[in-house]
């Protein structure tokens, strides 16, 4: 063979790789996975992904290995909050952390304008107390319509609106307002050491600044965090809003351990929670697929409770997709009961966007593992 | 009693629906008794739910036979609402809330309740199943508090249906919590002193399932005897009509789900495949 027609067909290998390539982008792109990149080796595909409408990120890798059909052996590298959060190979998802020519090759192609689509997402906001003598329930639902744009790396904008459906909790207005909106930076600042920065308004009636910490190996049973927030209480009469200076200072310790069988986990927290309140709190946390639910128990300086919490995604999830545009249902809602209704104990803010321990914990390989 | 009266309407379109429906396979094990545990009427058993699914129920007990009745008052129906959690392969937490709804002005939601079910035993061919079920002694107001053990044997009489046999031993004395002006004491109560006889001693039950949509059971629950007839569809929806002492009609029903299913989308993707 003459040495221009063997250049010509290594040409033309580039050609269809790139081709082929791109139509599998194409395919996991319209199935709503977002930031995709398919990178092709001899015989291996490297695929980067963001999936923001699943709440687990087995089902996105699940969903993306039936979407992309691909024969050759495929290294999933899914995102989270536009960074890559490991590796996930073949068939079995064999879990390995990135290796810096990977997270290099991500950067190098981390596309913020054109990889995301605008995507909108409702969710409902529910709170209640229970066992107020003259109104046994006593709540207060709202629908937040709302979407997170993505600034720089890592760096997002969450805002939206709240409409009120009803409130026999407190004095509030229902006038439609501002949902819950903060900037998040989101950050693995060395392997396994996360790091997460909010600021702005959050739910539970709280503004402020909020940082949270993580050494989380994600094939490990043991994490290590810290929860930390500088807030104070806002509300939203119609056309202002009412703020307190910040003066409530938060600072939360925790180390959480995965039981070797039926995705249980167990997690010890200590320190300063909301309104100033020393204590500690134990949970015992059973995943399910993507329905996670907790039981806890918490004793502090204002005396003791008990409850548990529940998470799961709104059905049907996916409303309208288009090519740039999408409405869905929320990926995770959260929901917290608490048996003490008279006492303030070891309370903590709800950011509106999932806190880092809960998110790492469905990112873990054992958890993607064990289905 | 509006509640009543729309939930004895459903209760009548289910029970339509149910005669309508025919042949389910697998032998039923997501009935539950009034407090959302499997079991019969007002007492447990020791069937375990091998989907290890969620349940949740709702019971309604009359206002004689109330388990919180405050020391013999006459403050009408019960309602129970219970949440079954299946934590390991022998472990549940079931959860309860009560609410008295000729009470709801002064007290509210009542009596909020938790306990841990352990499957202690697995059924065997000549064994039966062993349940123990602990209440943690936590909570201001603890009269749906249970210690209790119980076994459970199934024996499958070939056409005619299963027949299931429990019996077993609830602990005569609770934990017991109580605020006053003066401050909050924690004592070990006889539960006949404060008026509660839910599961106080031995207790023992008698089911018999001619068919898969429908069984019969009677019990003694420590002081009574109750019967009760359900009917299930899929063993996912029970509706169960009881007479508690013979004498007054209650209503038990419950759902049962499983919570590892995945996210519709990708379902509905697997399905088009």
């Amino acid at each position: 063979m003459s040495k221009r027609s063997s250049w010509a067909i290594l040409v033309l290998y580039w050609v269809l790789g790139t081709l082929q390539a791109q139509e599998m982008a194409e395919k996991l792109w319209d199935a709503g996975f977002e930031q995709v990149h398919v990178l092709e080796a001899a015989d291996t595909v490297t695929i980067f992904f963001e999936h923001r409408p699943f709440r687990s990120p087995y089902h996105s890798l699940t969903y993306a290995g039936l979407v992309a059909d691909e024969s050759r052996h495929v290294v999933w590298i899914p995102l989270y909050h536009n960074r890559p959060m490991g590796v996930y190979e073949g068939n079995d998802l064999r879990y390995r952390p990135l290796e810096n020519e990977e997270r290099e090759s991500f950067k190098a192609r981390n596309n913020l304008a054109r990889g995301y689509r605008f995507q909108w997402r409702i969710m409902p906001d529910f709170s209640a107390r229970f066992g107020n003598f003259d109104q046994p329930f006593q709540t207060k639902t709202n629908v937040i319509l709302d979407t997170r744009i993505y600034l720089l790396p890592g760096l997002s904008l969450q805002s939206g609106v709240l409409f009120p459906l009803e409130n026999s909790l407190d004095q509030q207005e229902m006038n439609i307002r501002v949902a819950p909106t903060h900037l998040h930076y989101f950050v693995e600042l060395r392997p396994s050491h996360f790091l997460s920065l909010t600021g702005g308004l959050f739910h539970t009636d709280r503004y402020g600044l909020d940082l949270q910490y993580r050494y989380a190996r994600l094939d490990k049973k043991w994490s290590v965090g810290l929860e930390s927030g500088y807030t104070g209480y806002y509300f939203l009469p119609p056309g202002s809003i009412y703020t307190e200076t910040p003066e409530d200072l938060s600072l939360i310790l925790d180390l959480e351990y995965r039981l070797p069988v039926e995705n249980l986990s167990v997690r010890m927290s200590g320190g300063q929670f909301l309104f100033r309140d020393y204590g500690v709190r134990g949970d015992l946390i059973k995943q399910f697929g993507i329905v996670e639910v907790g039981f806890h128990k918490a004793l502090t300086q204002s005396g003791s409770t008990a409850g548990f919490q529940v998470a799961f995604p709104l059905f049907p999830g996916k409303i309208l997709r288009g090519k740039k545009v999408e409405l869905r249902t929320t990926e995770e809602f959260r929901w917290e009961y608490t048996y003490n209704n008279e006492d303030v104990v070891a309370r903590k803010y709800r950011l509106g966007t999932p806190r880092l321990v809960h998110q790492l914990r469905q990112n873990n390989s054992l958890f993607i593992q064990s289905f | 009693m509006l509640c009543g009266g729309i939930f004895m309407k459903q209760f009548v379109y289910f029970v339509l629906i149910f005669f309508l429906w025919v042949g389910v396979e697998l032998p039923a094990s997501g009935q539950v008794n009034v407090v959302g545990k499997p079991g019969h009427v007002l007492t447990p058993s020791a069937q375990w739910d091998t989907l290890r699914q969620v349940g949740v129920s709702f019971g309604i007990l009359p206002e004689s036979y109330s388990i919180n009745n405050f020391m013999g008052r006459q403050v009408g129906p019960e309602h129970i609402y219970g949440v079954r959690v299946p934590l390991t392969a022998f472990l549940e937490v079931n959860i309860n809330f009560t609410r008295k709804p000729e009470l709801a002005d002064r007290i509210g939601v009542g009596d909020r309740h938790i306990d841990v079910r352990i499957h202690l035993l697995k059924e065997r061919r000549l064994l039966p199943s062993v349940v123990l079920v602990l209440t943690p002694p936590e909570g201001v107001s603890t009269y749906l508090s249970q210690d209790l053990l119980v076994a459970t044997k199934n024996i499958v009489l070939g056409g005619a249906g299963t027949l299931r046999i429990s019996g077993g031993y609830s602990s005569p004395y609770f934990y017991r919590t109580s605020k006053t002006k003066i401050g909050s004491y924690k004592t070990i109560t006889r539960k006949t002193s404060v008026g509660n006889n839910y599961l106080n001693g031995f207790f023992g039950s008698l089911q018999w399932q001619p068919w898969e949509f429908l069984g019969v059971m009677v019990e003694h629950d420590s002081q009574k005897i109750n019967t009760g007839m359900f009917l299930q569809w899929k063993e996912r929806i029970y509706i169960q009509g009881n007479l508690i002492d013979n004498k007054e009609f209650g209503i038990t029903s419950s759902v049962r789900f499983p919570l590892d299913f995945a996210p519709f989308e990708l379902r509905r993707y697997v399905k088009k495949k």
